[in-house]
C-alpha cells in the first residue's frame, strides 16, 4: 500500500518493510520481522502490526544507519481489537 | 557526552541527600518549580532574565573567548505535537563586548532545554563563566544533545538540573565586563493545547493529523496524547457496531452501515455514556458506499464543508449547507479520496480526476478535469499534500509540477517500481 502524508510518502510491501520516498530513493524504515499490516502518516508515520500493535516512527537512526530497529519506533497501543489506523484519510471495516 | 558522564558520577553520591532534602521540601511547601542560586563569580551586578509565558530556553545568543563574554535569551513554545514555535530573542544582553559569536546559539528541532553545567575561568583575577553546556531534550524522544556555550577542555564543575516534568523558563546570575554567574529557573512543561478542528469551513484548511483507530466492535478511537506518547492516551470517541468506515481531513466523520453519516463535533474527550455525544448526524441514505473529507476550496462560493460521499451507483456528492450536490454521476467511479488538494476519484478504466470545483461551468476539464488515463491499470491513489498512485505493474506515480515555456504543467512521473529503475512514464499525461 502506498500512503502520502505531510510532506512524506511511505509505501508498505508485502513482505512488511516500509520505506519513505527521499531524496529519489526508498528509505527503509522497518523491515518485515515486524509483521506491519497497514500504514497511515499525515506529518508523522505509524504502523499497525499483526495483534493489534501501533507503532509510531520518531526518526532514530539505528546503528549503523540501517533501518526497521525498535529504537526507531514508539509503541502506541497494543489491542488486538484494532483492524486499521487512519490520518487524514478514510478507513473502512471490510 | 563529557556533559552527560559527568552527571552520572555525580548523580550517585547526591542522590541520597537530594532525597532527603526533596522529601522535606515537599512535606513543608506546595509543589513549586525549582529555581537555582547563581554559582560562579562574585563580580557583577544581577541580573534574571526569563522567557514570556508559555516559552522555554533552546538556546542563547551570545560572544565567546577564553570565556563567556556574554549572553541573551532564546526561547520557543512547545506545540501541541512537540515541535517548538513562536521564537522569542531576548534583546537584554548579559555580560560585555569583545570575542566572537556563538558558532550555535539553539538547540536541534523539537529540543529545549532542561540542565546545564557550569565551568569557571579567570579574566582579570576574578572567577567568571568560561563554559556552559545545556542539555537539549527531545519533545517527543529520549534523545538529547549537548549546546556548547564557549569552549573548555574539561568537564563541567557544576550542574543545575531541572526537576522531571520541568525545563528551563529564564536565567539569573551576575555580570558585568563578561558573564560571572548563572542559575536557571524552572518552570513546568506545558504544551500548546492542540488545534481544533479545521472547520473544513474556509480555506485552506489544516489536516487534522490525529490518529484515529477502527476496533472491531466498531468503536473509533482517538490518541489523546503527543506523537510518541499515545500509548495508554486513547479516548474513545464512539461506541457503535454498525461504525463501518470513518474519514478525516480537517474534520472526523463515520459512515454506519445502513449508509448514515455523522459529523463529529466534540473536544476528544472520552466517552462515557451511551450513546456516546458529540456526534451529529447529517445524512441517511442506505445507497450511500463510501465518504471522503478534502481540504477547504479556497473559495467562499464553493460551499463548505468539504465531505463527500460515493453511492452505490458511482455518483459523488457533496454536502452543500443542509443539502448534498450531486457533482458526478458516473458508475465507472470505483474510488474518491480528499487531500489538500480538494477531492479526486479513481474510474474503473484507471482514469484518474481532479474535482475543479471553481471553475466556469462549460470550460474544458470543468468541474472534473481528468488527470491521468494508463493501459497499467491504477489499483490506488492517495493524497496528503501531493496526489499518488499504485498501479497493478507495482509503479508508484506522483503527480509533478513544473514550469514549460513560461507556465505551469502537471505531469505523473514514476516515483519508483519495485525491482525497476527510476523513470519518466511515457504513458503518463499531461493535463
Amino acid at each position: 500500500m502506498i500512503k502520502a502524508g505531510f510532506s512524506d510518502f511511505y509505501r508498505l510491501l508485502r513482505n512488511g518493510q516500509v520505506s519513505k520516498w527521499q531524496r529519489n530513493n526508498w528509505v527503509t524504515l522497518d523491515h518485515s520481522p515486524h509483521n506491519t499490516i497497514a500504514i497511515t502518516a499525515g506529518t508523522q508515520l505509524y504502523e499497525l502490526r499483526k495483534g493489534g500493535n501501533i507503532s509510531h516512527y520518531n526518526g532514530i537512526t539505528c546503528p549503523g544507519k540501517t533501518g526497521g530497529c525498535d529504537a526507531s519506533f514508539d509503541q502506541c497501543d497494543q489491542n488486538p481489537s484494532t483492524v486499521g489506523i487512519m490520518i487524514n484519510g478514510n478507513l473502512a471495516i471490510h | 557526552m563529557a556533559f552527560k558522564k559527568y552527571f552520572l558520577t555525580n548523580l550517585v553520591e547526591a542522590n541520597l541527600i537530594e532525597a532527603l532534602a526533596l522529601l522535606l521540601f515537599f512535606l513543608i511547601s506546595p509543589a513549586m518549580a525549582k529555581d537555582f542560586d547563581p554559582q560562579g563569580g562574585a563580580g557583577g551586578g544581577y541580573f534574571k532574565s526569563t522567557c514570556p509565558a508559555g516559552k522555554y530556553l533552546i538556546g542563547t545568543n551570545g560572544r565567546y573567548g577564553f570565556i563567556v563574554n556574554n549572553i541573551s535569551l532564546i526561547c520557543g513554545a512547545i506545540n501541541w505535537d512537540g515541535s517548538i514555535g513562536d521564537i522569542w530573542q531576548d534583546t537584554a544582553v548579559h555580560g560585555g563586548g569583545g570575542g566572537s559569536p556563538l558558532p550555535k546559539t539553539s538547540c536541534d528541532s523539537g529540543e529545549i532545554i532542561n540542565a546545564m553545567g557550569l565551568l569557571t575561568g579567570d579574566a582579570s583575577d576574578n572567577k567568571v563563566i568560561r563554559q556552559i553546556i545545556f542539555n537539549c531534550v527531545s519533545t517527543t524522544s529520549t534523545a538529547r544533545h549537548n549546546l556548547d556555550i564557549g569552549t573548555a577542555p574539561l568537564f563541567p564543575t557544576m550542574q543545575q538540573n531541572c526537576e522531571a516534568g520541568e525545563a528551563v523558563v529564564g536565567i539569573q546570575g551576575r555580570s558585568g565586563s563578561y558573564l560571572d554567574a548563572a542559575g536557571l529557573l524552572c518552570g513546568p512543561i506545558v504544551r500548546s493545547p492542540p488545534p481544533p478542528l479545521g472547520l473544513c469551513s474556509s480555506g485552506p484548511a489544516h489536516p487534522d493529523d490525529r490518529p484515529y483507530q477502527l476496533h472491531n466492535d466498531g468503536s473509533i478511537w482517538v490518541c489523546a496524547g503527543q506523537r510518541n506518547a499515545c500509548l495508554g492516551a486513547w479516548n474513545m470517541l464512539d461506541n457503535n457496531r454498525t461504525t463501518v468506515q470513518i474519514a478525516s481531513y480537517c474534520e472526523l466523520y463515520q459512515m454506519l452501515n445502513n449508509g448514515s453519516i455523522l459529523h463529529y463535533t466534540g473536544q476528544f474527550s472520552h466517552c462515557t455514556s451511551t450513546p456516546c455525544p458529540n456526534w451529529s448526524q447529517i445524512d441517511g441514505n442506505p445507497q450511500t458506499k463510501t465518504i471522503a473529507v478534502s481540504a477547504a476550496y479556497i473559495d467562499p462560493t464553493n460551499n463548505p464543508p468539504y465531505v463527500y460521499q460515493m453511492h452505490k451507483d458511482g455518483s459523488i456528492w457533496h454536502q452543500n449547507g443542509g443539502g448534498w450536490d450531486m457533482i458526478d454521476n458516473n458508475p465507472a467511479t470505483t474510488a474518491i479520496v480528499g487531500g489538500a488538494g480538494g477531492l479526486y476519484q479513481l474510474h474503473n478504466d484507471s482514469k484518474v480526476y481532479h474535482w475543479n470545483a471553481n471553475c466556469a461551468s462549460g470550460s474544458p476539464g470543468c468541474p472534473w478535469t481528468l488527470l491521468d488515463q494508463s493501459p497499467d491499470p491504477t489499483i490506488m491513489i492517495t493524497a496528503g499534500n501531493g496526489l499518488y498512485q499504485l498501479r497493478k505493474s507495482g509503479a508508484i506515480l506522483h503527480r509533478h509540477k513544473q514550469r514549460v515555456h513560461g507556465g505551469v504543467m502537471f505531469e505523473f512521473v514514476v516515483t519508483a517500481r519495485p525491482g525497476g529503475r527510476n523513470y519518466v512514464d511515457d504513458q503518463s499525461r499531461l493535463q
